[in-house]
């Protein structure tokens, strides 16, 4: 069972910054950007554009 | 409209993410010259077989004189006519293809072609296959209870067989014309 937090301790965890959404943040943005240019650069313009 | 500051960092993430795939497109789209199929052309579906272009003799592939290629086709309930040929690996294909009756579409899997096909319109496209492989063609717009049977292949030969093949052709042709004096 978690221990209960001390007001001072909940006040700070209300007030510091999100580090795990950041985290989350970099690696969602990160990884849609990598797997988008793999299938742009690596997959879509190697098979040879339509015109 | 009171907006949570992380919700906007996820709206800002999103939208740069967008901005840059767009970006991106342009770029490359510009450099490669690479830009929408924008023929507009029409054509007669019910007296194709009257139509010198698409006519049954003149379908299938034509070498031009610059070394470009054209490929006519026919779509019809339900097939794509020819319905086997042969194009060079790495070349400049123009396909122009027609229907003989209700809407199709034209899809060749692991490449990029892909196009609608509208009766009394021709869909031209033009591409290259830099893979050397047999390919199917499929219809991928829904034109009747034979949809799912309607394809035909198209087999991509490295570009230096494909001279090879065409030279043979050409000492073929020209022994058969010495034997018909």
């Amino acid at each position: 069972m978690m221990s209960p937090l001390s007001e001072k301790q909940r006040q700070k965890i209300l007030h510091s910054s999100p580090k795990g959404t950041w985290a989350l943040l970099f690696m969602v943005g990160v990884g849609m950007v990598i797997a988008w240019l793999f299938i742009y650069f690596g997959v879509f313009l190697p098979r040879g554009s339509v015109n | 409209m009171h907006i949570d500051p992380l919700e906007k960092k996820w709206i800002v993430v999103s939208l740069g993410m967008t901005g840059l795939f767009i970006g991106v497109i342009l770029i490359t789209s510009f450099i490669h010259g690479i830009n929408a199929p924008s023929n507009v052309e029409t054509i007669d579906s019910a007296r194709l077989h009257l139509n010198k272009e698409f006519a049954e003799d003149n379908l299938g592939v034509e070498q031009q004189p610059d070394g470009t290629i054209t490929v006519r086709m026919v779509a019809a309930r339900y097939g794509f006519f020819p319905r086997d040929i042969k194009v060079p690996a790495d070349t400049k294909i123009k396909f122009r293809w027609v229907s003989f009756d209700v809407l199709h579409g034209v899809h060749i899997p692991m490449t990029n072609m892909s196009t609608m096909i509208l009766p009394g319109f021709v869909a031209q496209v033009t591409t290259a296959f830099p893979k050397p492989g047999r390919y199917p063609v499929l219809c991928n717009e829904y034109c009747g209870r034979g949809h799912d049977h309607m394809w035909s292949n198209i087999t991509v030969i490295a570009k230096q067989h494909w001279q090879k093949t065409q030279q043979d052709l050409a000492v073929d042709k020209s022994k058969g014309d010495d034997g018909d004096e």
